[in-house]
């Protein structure tokens, strides 16, 4: 076996020494040089999951914040696609420790965030700069916010309310429905609508009702016979308490016998299916209202949720959050200042469908602005929806009960198990899980 | 005679059959690329857009920077291909032909890392990128699959062992060293195997979602999956947009299909039947 020349050796250092020369060409901007052209100025990155349209509002906010700040300048780092696909980000540079100045996550994991001390306690900074609470709406503040500690700020709210398709009401004959939360549709209304509403048979068939199917969409109905899905403290699951199994026997009524309700596993995106015409009435967030939106064919609007022995509807905010160990926690808090901040919060509503203003002023100098193209009484619907908000139990593991409770639903909307045995199943396999909580993971 | 005739029709129709359930996502799809929002998601479904938005493309093209997203798959692509047809092709060589101790250990151990799931090693990798301060750049997406490919050195390994060991014989009594055999004999007679293991390379790190997701913060560096992504968030989906997007971007795949179709399906045999 021969050597290799030294010749050909010397060729291929040559070539090496080229290609190291190359390096910084084929790989981008590094880091390290993009910081030369830096000025004095601290960089900020503000980061959350997105869709496309809604990166230029983010860029409008940092321009805000740019523009009262000669010490930090902010920009904003997109994650395209899915909080979950985020959330697989954060952690790896939280692993790394390199995260961004601030984020904005979902409510699914705010008690994770917290849990695992991965968020910064922004108290001290709040108090150091006399944040005013009392401009904010303090309801969407819980969870983030106790005597000690402040975790994060909350960002747009959003809440559920009841869409209903109009022309296929005035069709139907049936009357527009009320828009005060105390008068809505009880079950027994709701589900004589629905009927109702229900035509047809075969592919085209028309549906009185449908909404996901997952538990934060089904909780209403829960709620609304005063059950739940978890104990207080998270201590154990509910589902198969008297109240909550009176609501998943109406779902499974609702969809097996009255038949108002299309399968959930087949048509598992009611919104599209609403949007297509074949849905009456679907129970979703406001969050639907950029879709629902570009509808042509029929006019659509918005009641509060069916009532049964209570009133309520899901609240669902995210937050802003400091990671620990940012380099500049101090700033990190003025940015997120500005961007709960009155000159913010009016862009936002200006500009987008991002849910209702924490702060109270923008949401009453904005009314009119709120949940376009609703008119008065649809935009009074959301705003009463606060007052009958309730959240729902995530608790630091909720991550790992996701995947549990979703093939459950899968097995439930294919009538392969009772209300019964769906409470029983869930029960078995998430209490062993939620007796390893710690007392300050129940507390969150 | 007519039994011949009628299973040939079956299999025409069979194939035709397969042929219509491969092709209509892709007709859906550049069907939907006309269509408005809610059109793309009413039922019963129109094959025809009606009307026929043309905006979807420019629009696509100008929220977000496809042309930059294009060039930056590209690149990391081509230069995952070129990097790792020649390392796996080099460490194939030493596998298949070079005598050394612990030559089939190693190489079972190369094997084993196949089992290795991609997630485990994300966070020491980042770690490790971070600290020669390449987040944010295209070189963790280039680095790990040249060096890094386990599939392709077992592909060419395979290929090389069916290659006569007399055509290396009659080289090295000329005079030939291991490098001039693997440039000058070995390369030459396997390009089937490294156009195949070329095409599965760009189109693995073209479709690559989850490295970039991970690696990228600056939208002027993000890959065309990345970009796509854009158009879908748990807020609702443009899906108008994504399907001009996604017809856009499949142009390059449906051209590098076109291009190396046989050496494909080879190459879909030789990793199948051979291995």
């Amino acid at each position: 076996m021969n050597n290799i020349s030294r010749r050909d050796a010397l060729k291929a250092a040559a070539a090496t020494a080229l290609g190291a020369g190359a390096l910084p060409l084929l790989g981008g901007v590094t880091p390290a040089l993009a910081r030369s052209r830096n000025d004095a100025a601290v960089q900020l990155k503000f980061t959350t999951a997105g869709g496309a349209t809604d990166v230029p509002i983010y860029n409008g906010l940092a321009k805000i914040f740019n523009s009262t700040h000669s010490d930090a300048q902010a920009t904003f780092q997109e994650v395209p696609g899915s909080w979950e696909n985020f959330n697989q980000k954060l952690l790896t540079e939280v692993a790394a420790n390199s995260v961004p100045d601030v984020i904005r996550h979902a409510i699914i994991y705010r008690p994770s965030l917290i849990a695992n001390g991965y968020v910064q306690d922004l108290m001290p900074f709040a108090e150091k700069s006399h944040f005013n609470f009392d401009s904010y709406y303090s309801s969407p503040f819980g969870g983030y916010k106790d005597s000690k500690h402040l975790w994060g700020v909350p960002c747009g709210i959003y809440t559920m309310a009841l869409y209903y398709n109009k022309t296929m009401f005035k069709h139907a004959g049936i009357p527009l429905p009320p828009t005060d939360w105390s008068k809505g549709y009880d079950w027994d209304q709701f589900l004589a609508v629905a009927k109702k509403l229900t035509t047809g048979h075969g592919p085209g068939k028309v549906y009185g009702f449908s909404t996901d199917s997952d538990l934060r969409w089904w909780i209403n109905f829960i709620w609304q016979a005063g059950g739940d899905f978890l104990s207080p403290g998270y201590g154990r699951s509910t589902l198969g308490d008297p109240a909550a199994q009176e609501a998943l026997n109406f779902i499974h009524d609702l969809i097996f016998k009255y038949q108002v309700w299309p399968n959930p596993v087949a048509f598992n995106n009611p919104g599209n299916l609403f949007v297509s015409g074949r849905l009456g009435m679907t129970i979703d967030g406001n969050w639907q209202i950029p879709l629902f939106k570009t509808i042509k064919n029929f006019e659509w609007g918005v009641m509060p949720l069916p009532h049964h022995k209570h009133t309520y509807t899901g609240v669902y905010i995210d937050g802003w959050f400091v990671p620990k160990g940012v380099p500049h926690p101090e700033l990190s808090w003025e940015l997120i200042s500005s961007l709960v901040g009155p000159q913010a919060e009016d862009y936002v509503v200006q500009q987008s469908d991002l849910g209702i203003p924490i702060l109270k002023s923008a949401a009453v100098k904005n009314k009119a602005l709120l949940f376009n193209p609703l008119g008065p009484a649809g935009q009074q619907v959301w705003l009463d929806a606060l007052n009958y908000g309730h959240t729902f139990p995530y608790s630091p593991i909720y991550s790992q009960l996701d995947p549990i409770l979703a093939r459950n639903l899968d097995l439930f909307s294919l009538n392969k198990i009772t209300p019964k045995q769906f409470a029983q199943n869930i029960g078995a396999a998430i209490d062993p899980l939620l007796a390893k909580l710690t007392l300050a993971q129940r507390a969150i | 005679m007519i039994l011949d005739l009628s299973s040939r029709l079956l299999f025409h129709v069979v194939m035709l059959a397969g042929c219509v359930v491969v092709l209509v996502p892709f007709v859906w799809m550049i069907s939907s690329s006309f269509k408005t929002a809610a059109d793309v998601i009413a039922f019963p479904p129109s094959w025809l857009p009606n009307p026929i938005v043309m905006d979807n493309y420019p629009q696509s093209l100008s929220i977000l920077p496809m042309g930059t997203a294009y060039f930056n798959s590209f690149k990391i692509s081509t230069l995952d291909t070129i990097g790792g047809l020649i390392t796996c092709s080099m460490a194939a060589y030493a596998f298949a032909r070079l005598r050394f101790p612990g030559r089939d250990g190693l190489f079972f151990v190369i094997l084993a890392t196949l089992m290795i799931p991609q997630e485990v090693s994300l966070i020491p990798l980042y770690i490790l990128f971070k600290q020669i301060h390449m987040i944010d750049t295209h070189w963790p997406l280039i680095l790990p699959p040249v060096f890094q490919n386990p599939y392709g050195i077992f592909l060419l390994r395979q290929f090389f062992r069916t290659i006569p060991v007399e055509l290396e014989e009659a080289a090295r009594i000329d005079g030939a060293n291991p490098w001039t055999i693997y440039t000058r004999i070995i390369l030459p007679l396997a390009v089937p195997a490294l156009v195949t293991l070329g095409i599965f390379i760009f189109l693995y790190n073209w479709n690559q979602f989850l490295t970039p997701l991970i690696y990228l913060n600056s939208t002027e560096n993000f890959t065309v999956p990345l970009l796509l992504s854009s158009y879908l968030s748990d807020y609702g989906s443009e899906w108008g947009l994504l399907m001009a997007a996604c017809t856009i971007a499949m142009a390059p795949l449906i051209v590098v299909y076109a291009l190396g179709q046989r050496y494909f399906i080879e190459g879909i045999a030789l990793s199948g039947l051979k291995g």
